[in-house]
């Protein structure tokens, strides 16, 4: 029970489907089974509620009604946090996904509300100073599960158990911009390589219409590419709980994405740790994953930045990633062309150096020094 | 309480008079009544454009209609099977199975639906005929509907015969096991009436210009090529005038080549024997022990089908093989056929079934007149043969291949389909006595043994987890 002096509220969306109610699980198990008094002020979710094992049904059943801990990590947009505001110190923990901080909440953060801005890669400090936000800051990373390769993989239909497969996973919107993707795949390959691309989409609507988009946003690049033939395209469009989207994810050979920003790529971290190629711009969490895992599988494809309409709440004024198309195409030509070679080493690294106890356990150092400071302040 | 287990089911609108909608009715009527309280029945109904004649007591959902020129609803074809309405109605039941029954193509959009992991699929096939793999196929590799069966949880057949083609078939299935789950029969609907009890309801029932003491066969079926309709025209027409030669030693039949130009028949061959035979002996077995057909006046053929069906040309087929005082035509206007019960009474009075179709998914109108007790004189092959073995004497056959997708369609051999309806007609007390044994088979396969095989397939695949909720099984759509 080494976290026992920790007590916090957290505030934010624990129980949905969504990548921040996962990363917020995979954090503060850890601190709970390890003793840490946690009180949770839960944010509704937006997005479909995942399928809960037995540890979250008991931890939710017991932290019906608790005292608030003493400090408040905020995992929500500066908005949501500045309307919540606890007494003691606050920590807005925010993750964005354009190169900037978000034009629109700027503001927020210059109510001296919070003491800290935590957010989950290094890529999104650096320009917080060119903004004129003077926050401290600390990156808490989202941490890989050791020995998430041990589980198991899914049969997918339509795919053989000889087929390389791209895999990729993200929104319907234009940040997730699959169109440059199946461009690019659509571009280098063709049916006569067993390969597929596995495009996983999720829309939280549930609209049928919706999930046709897909399909004829599909039909409108191989009409523009025009080439003879195709290689094969694998949509999934269900809400998947966690156990069912990793089993999708052990059968990816390679992780791609030409994705206009990615905080915190799950997807990225699990497809590694899983043995995978990886390929994604040099935003986000992707970033310090490839810096650190400094692999010949691991890779950064360069980029320009362009304002983004048809983002939900984008602002003309935030800039965006946009992925080299050529320099996407010779990646995928890369990997697949090294695809007989082993990537387990990444493997031992990802769960080395972004693992479970060291991510909690840096986290932890980093709250105790609030800790020392009410205990000085008491005394 | 336990939560009940949702079912969409998906196929003909139970209310019509269609095979599709008569094993619908059987089978899910029981399932409600034995199992109350564990099943809930939602159904997206095909061709439900107003209400039918047969009540069910599950909400029915329809497809997209238009209006043709006469103001009448008719379907939209883009949502003939409810490709548009499918994925509005699994929003809003978000049932736990999905039961398709029909044709591949009636359901292609359920096992490629994006929606495909939210659900479990049963889908109940016909297969009418061999080889039932698609427009494209590698023998032994792959085949076009293989690779979209894949996408069912459950693939359900009809009979022994198909599953042993769709194994054989779709090499993307080989390993999955494949259902054979009969359609149900209910035999307390139809009577058996003995040769006084035929006679006595032929009274009753039968317009006054058919004679009440001929040998009726009866048709029940569509209008179209697959069923190869003409065929029963042909041998009405030999059994009627005895234009054939029959065998003494081998017993084989050995019909006149028909000279379709001026409707009579060729002295010596042309065409279907080697040039110049000229029936002095056995075409099979060379036997001059043979005896010239005798015409038989009292064999009619009774023929209830739709009359709105585009198929073979009725008229010209009873004028060409010159048997149109033989033919009695019933049958319903597409939609609306007789009720049940007074279907089951026609059928009873007959003395025998022809049913020389060229392939069955099934063939409920055999099964039906079987409960009653009457012979099938039936083409051996496809699915109907399965059971009409059981109560009825069978017709070899060949094949001719259908256009686009080269299911073959069985021809029924005239001079053995004419052997058949002989022995039928002479031998009344054994043919009798055959129809009463098919009769027992059809008691084997009644609607409460055949609603337990599918609350148990039901039951188990309920118990296995959903693709998105960790079955490591994952359904995709091929963009």
């Amino acid at each position: 029970m080494k976290y026992q002096d920790i007590s916090l509220t957290w505030h934010g969306d624990i129980i949905s489907q969504s990548g921040e109610a996962q990363y917020a699980r995979a954090i503060l198990k850890c601190l709970i089974t390890n003793g840490a008094y946690i009180n949770v002020q839960h944010l509704p979710p937006t997005d479909p509620l995942a399928d809960l094992d037995s540890f979250w049904h008991k931890f939710l059943e017991d932290n019906k009604v608790t005292d608030p801990g003493y400090i408040k990590i905020n995992h929500c947009n500066p908005t949501q946090a500045t309307n919540n505001i606890m007494n003691g110190p606050n920590i807005l923990l925010a993750h964005w996904n354009t190169i900037n901080f978000p034009v629109s909440w700027g503001n927020a953060l210059s109510n001296g509300k919070f003491i800290e801005l935590w957010t989950s890669n290094s890529n999104a400090i650096a320009p917080l100073k060119q903004q004129g936000i003077n926050m401290n800051t600390y990156v808490l990373h989202y941490p890989i599960e050791a020995g998430f390769a041990n589980g198991s993989k899914a049969e997918i239909t339509n795919i053989k158990d000889s087929t390389y497969v791209f895999g990729y996973t993200g929104t319907y919107d234009n940040r997730s911009n699959p169109s440059d993707l199946v461009i690019a795949y659509c571009t280098l390959f063709n049916s006569s390589n067993d390969v597929a691309l596995i495009i996983k989409c999720n829309n939280k609507g549930d609209n049928p219409n919706e999930k046709k988009q897909i399909i004829q946003l599909i039909k409108n690049i191989k009409s523009t590419i025009n080439k003879p033939d195709y290689p094969n395209i694998i949509l999934l469009q269900d809400n998947f709980t966690q156990n069912a989207m990793d089993s999708v994810i052990r059968r990816i050979d390679c992780y791609v994405s030409t994705s206009r920003g990615n905080s915190i790529n799950i997807t990225a971290a699990k497809c590694i740790a899983n043995g995978a190629s990886a390929i994604g711009s040099g935003v986000g969490a992707f970033m310090d994953y490839a810096l650190a895992l400094n692999s010949s599988s691991i890779l950064q494809t360069s980029f320009s930045l362009e304002p983004v309409t048809q983002v939900p709440n984008s602002n003309p004024a935030d800039l965006w990633c946009r992925t080299d198309m050529y320099n996407t195409i010779a990646a995928m030509k890369q990997v697949y062309d090294n695809k007989h070679l082993s990537n387990k080493d990444n493997i031992h690294k990802i769960e080395s150096i972004f693992s479970v106890d060291t991510i909690c356990e840096n986290m932890v150092i980093k709250l105790r020094t609030f800790f020392s400071k009410k205990i000085t302040k008491v005394l | 309480m336990t939560k009940p287990i949702r079912i969409l089911l998906v196929t003909d609108s139970p209310q019509l008079h269609t095979g599709l909608a008569e094993t619908t009715r059987l089978v899910f009527n029981q399932l409600l009544t034995k199992y109350q309280g564990k099943y809930e029945i939602e159904q997206l109904a095909w061709f439900n454009f107003s209400d039918g004649p047969e009540k069910v007591p599950w909400k029915l959902h329809r497809t997209h209609v238009k209006m043709n020129e006469n103001n009448q609803a008719v379907p939209d074809d883009t949502d003939r099977y409810g490709q548009r309405t499918f994925e509005a109605v699994l929003r809003d039941i978000k049932p736990d199975i999905v039961w398709a029954y029909g044709d591949l193509w009636c359901f292609d959009h359920i096992l490629n639906s994006p929606s495909r992991n939210t659900f479990r699929l049963v889908v109940y096939y016909t297969i009418d005929g061999t080889p039932y793999s698609g427009g494209f196929s590698l023998p032994g590799q792959k085949s076009e509907w293989g690779a979209k069966l894949a996408n069912a949880d459950e693939i359900v057949v009809l009979t022994e015969f198909g599953q042993h083609v769709l194994k054989g078939s779709c090499p993307e299935i080989k390993d999955k096991d494949i259902n054979v789950i009969y359609h149900p029969s209910d035999v307390n609907r139809f009577p058996v009436f003995n040769r006084e009890e035929k006679l006595v309801n032929r009274k009753k029932i039968y317009n006054s210009q058919i004679p009440n003491d001929g040998f009726i066969m009866g048709w029940i079926g569509r209008n179209q090529f697959r069923k190869q309709n003409h065929k029963m025209w042909e041998v009405l027409h030999y059994v009627k005038h005895g234009d054939y030669i029959e065998c003494s030693t081998c017993n084989r039949i050995t019909p006149k080549e028909f000279d379709w130009a001026n409707s009579t028949s060729f002295s010596t061959a042309v065409s279907i024997y080697e040039e110049g035979y000229d029936y002095t002996y056995c075409w099979y077995c060379n036997s001059k022990a043979i005896k010239s057909g005798r015409p038989i006046s009292d064999v009619y053929l009774w023929m209830h089908t739709p009359k709105t069906d585009p198929g073979w040309n009725m008229d010209a087929l009873s004028n060409i093989w010159d048997v149109k005082e033989k033919i009695i035509l019933t049958g319903s206007d597409g939609q609306r056929g007789l009720p049940p019960r007074a279907l089951a009474e026609l059928v009873a009075t007959w003395d025998a079934m022809l049913y020389l179709s060229g392939g069955e998914g099934f063939g409920v109108p055999a099964f039906e007149a079987m409960q009653s007790g009457v012979p099938i004189i039936y083409t051996n092959y496809s699915s109907h043969a399965d059971f009409c073995k059981y109560g009825g004497l069978p017709v070899r056959c060949t094949f001719i291949p259908q256009e686009a997708h080269l299911i073959n369609r069985s021809i029924a051999d005239t001079g053995d389909a004419v052997s058949k309806v002989l022995q039928a007609y002479r031998n009344p007390h054994s043919i009798s006595k055959l129809g009463l044994a098919g009769r027992e088979f059809t008691k084997s396969k009644s609607v409460e043994i055949i609603t337990d095989q599918w609350d148990t397939l039901f039951t188990k695949l309920y118990n296995k987890p959903l693709s998105t909720h960790g079955n490591t099984k994952i359904y995709s759509q091929l963009a």
